[in-house]
Formats: structure tokens, C-alpha cells, sequence
């Protein structure tokens, strides 16, 4: 197991708990969160080294919660997840410091190298 | 305007609802992969003591089958997205090269219904259109329309040309294939311009749907 510290944030929980387990067989443990309040939650918590947010989400805005995140816990990387069309909210994210945005569906081979290049920032 | 603005909005929504589906689809059948992968490992593991999974070949063929539909079904949704934002309000130009890809794999369907396959040319350049997206979609739709059935040859295939002329960007809509009769009946067929917006007129093989240039 790694020891990065990764929270997923996403209000698709089928998506997000297998997404979580298919993570934890490449090595690499995840908190999971069904949406901003309880992912805002979780970090208060425990700081992640990284988050991974789902940008439409009910309650807080993807976008909102990242400001929140960048204001509260600025060392913690974040890998926004939108849909086709939204390159757009994606770019938005990254003008907020958002460390990088990815298209839904995605490769977890992709997701693991970004979370993997995250954490690196992270860190440093 | 009401009713194609709440249409895109729709649009937009269920490509994002879609997207979520496949998403989740995606990673399920992934997470079956991966379990199939240890499962062999682990067979491999005890010297062949434990037996392997049976089916472990055709269940990987399935595996692969599903993620094939995801892509498919992800290029849909790209597709279904762009329709829907071609509604927003924003700029009044449109790429013309943009807008005949779009075409191209949205009709392929209707293009099947008359045997026949849409190719669309790759545009040198931005080609601006002083026209809304949503404009230039419905009348090359239209066209589209209009040409296939008079589209002969062996294999069927309607070509969307993208390309500038003097003062105007234009996708002809053409067939190699149309003969001479097409050609006349398709003429008396055509679909009527919308002046200030686009002209339709005959050119070999089909017809071109001209915009005036965005900018000029």
C-alpha cells in the first residue's frame, strides 16, 4: 500500500465506491465522500493529500467547494472530475488552482498517474 | 427561441446524466477486470494446485465488449453535449468545420436508412461562419436531407466538404456518385435559403450551403 492520503468526493456512489476499490487494489487507500459538505467534513477531519471533486454535485458546488479547499487547506491538491461539455467549469477550476480536471468516464490508469503526480506536488 | 434554448439546456443535462451512467459502467466492468486478473494470478500462484476460472477468456471478451460500448456511448454523449450548447447564447459565428463533423456523426443513422455512409472532410482552417452553431446545424441538417436520397454509387457515400470562398465559408454536401437524373431531381428539390443567414444552390454532385464570412 502507498501512503497517500486521497479523499473522492462525488455524489454517484456506485461510481465512487468502485472507483474507491478499483484505487485500493492498485495500492492506494481512499476516503470517500457523497458530496461537498461531508468531503469539507472529511478534510477537517484528516487532510488528504489529495482530493478528487466531481464539479456537479447537489448542495455546494464543485467549484465552491474547491475555492473552499484552496482557502482552507492550500497544500492539498485537487483533481476536478466533469462531463463532456464542461472543459469549460474544468478550465474555471484550474484559474481557482485546481491542480488538473479530467473528463468522466476516465481511464484509471489515468486517474492513478494524476493522483500519483498530485500527490508529488502535494508533498513537495 | 424558448422552446430551442430549453431543448439545448435538456440536451446538455442528459449527455451530463449519461456520462455519469457509462462512468459508472466503465468502472464496474474495469473492477471485474481486475478481479479477473488476480484470480489467475493467484491460480498461477499455487502452481496451477487451484484450478483457474473457466470461462476467464470469454469473460474477458465480454469485459472488453462493455468498455468498447462505453467509448461508443462517451463519443455519443461529446456529440449529444456539443447539440445541446449550441443553443447558449454567446458569439454569433459558428465553425463551419466544427459543425459538419457534428453533422457527419449525428446523421450517420439517417445516412444508413438510405444504404449509404457520411464522410466529412477535414477543414484546412477556421471557417467562421457570421451565424449561431444552432443555425448552421439545422440548415446543413436540412441539405443533408434533402441530398440523400438522390445519392447513387457504389458504395453510397455523401461527402461534407468544408471550405472559404469569396467573402463566405460553405460545406458542399456531395455525392460522387449522383447521376445525371439525381442531379435535376434534387434541384427541383432543394430546400429554400434563409436570407441574411445562408444560401443553398447546386454545385456538382450535390449542393453547397454557403454562410457570409464572420468578420467581413
Amino acid at each position: 500500500m502507498k501512503d497517500w492520503n486521497i479523499l473522492l468526493v462525488d455524489d454517484e456512489e456506485d461510481f465512487v465506491q468502485t472507483l474507491a476499490e478499483r484505487l485500493e487494489l492498485r495500492g492506494i487507500e481512499c476516503r470517500v465522500a457523497l458530496d461537498g459538505e461531508a468531503g469539507l467534513a472529511a478534510m477537517a477531519e484528516s487532510q488528504p493529500d489529495v482530493v478528487v471533486l466531481d464539479m456537479f454535485m447537489p448542495g455546494i458546488k464543485g467549484l465552491e467547494v474547491l475555492r473552499l479547499i484552496r482557502e482552507r487547506h492550500p497544500k492539498v491538491q485537487v483533481i476536478l472530475l466533469t462531463g463532456q461539455g464542461a472543459t469549460k467549469d474544468g478550465m474555471d477550476g484550474m484559474k481557482l488552482g485546481a491542480f488538473d480536471y479530467m473528463i468522466k468516464p476516465l481511464s484509471i490508469d489515468d486517474l492513478t498517474s494524476k493522483i500519483g503526480e498530485a500527490v508529488k506536488v502535494a508533498r513537495s | 427561441m424558448d422552446n430551442e434554448k430549453y431543448l439545448g439546456r435538456m440536451a446538455a443535462m442528459v449527455s451530463h446524466d449519461l456520462c455519469n451512467v457509462l462512468a459508472t459502467i466503465q468502472q464496474a466492468s474495469g473492477l471485474m477486470g481486475d478481479f479477473l486478473y488476480l484470480a489467475r494470478k493467484e491460480s498461477l500462484k499455487s502452481m496451477g494446485l487451484r484450478p483457474k476460472f473457466k470461462y476467464h477468456d470469454k469473460f474477458q471478451e465480454i469485459i472488453a465488449q462493455v468498455q468498447a460500448q462505453v467509448d461508443r456511448g462517451q463519443g455519443i454523449c461529446e456529440r449529444l453535449s456539443a447539440l445541446g450548447h449550441s443553443t447558449d447564447d454567446g458569439p454569433e459565428t459558428a465553425d463551419v468545420g466544427v459543425a459538419a463533423a457534428l453533422v457527419g456523426s449525428l446523421c450517420g443513422r439517417a445516412a444508413k436508412k438510405h444504404k449509404a455512409s457520411l464522410e466529412v472532410a477535414c477543414a484546412p482552417e477556421p471557417l467562421k461562419a457570421a451565424a449561431r452553431l444552432i443555425d448552421v446545424l439545422t440548415a446543413l441538417d436540412t441539405v443533408v436531407q434533402a441530398v440523400l436520397p438522390h445519392c447513387g454509387g457504389e458504395p453510397r457515400a455523401l461527402r461534407l466538404a468544408p471550405g472559404r470562398g469569396e467573402g463566405e465559408v460553405f460545406i458542399d454536401v456531395v455525392c460522387a456518385g449522383m447521376a445525371a437524373q439525381g442531379q435535376e431531381a434534387l434541384a427541383g428539390a432543394l430546400p429554400a435559403g434563409k436570407p441574411g443567414i445562408f444560401t443553398i444552390g447546386i454545385v456538382q454532385g450535390g449542393v453547397r450551403l454557403a454562410f457570409a464570412e464572420a468578420g467581413r
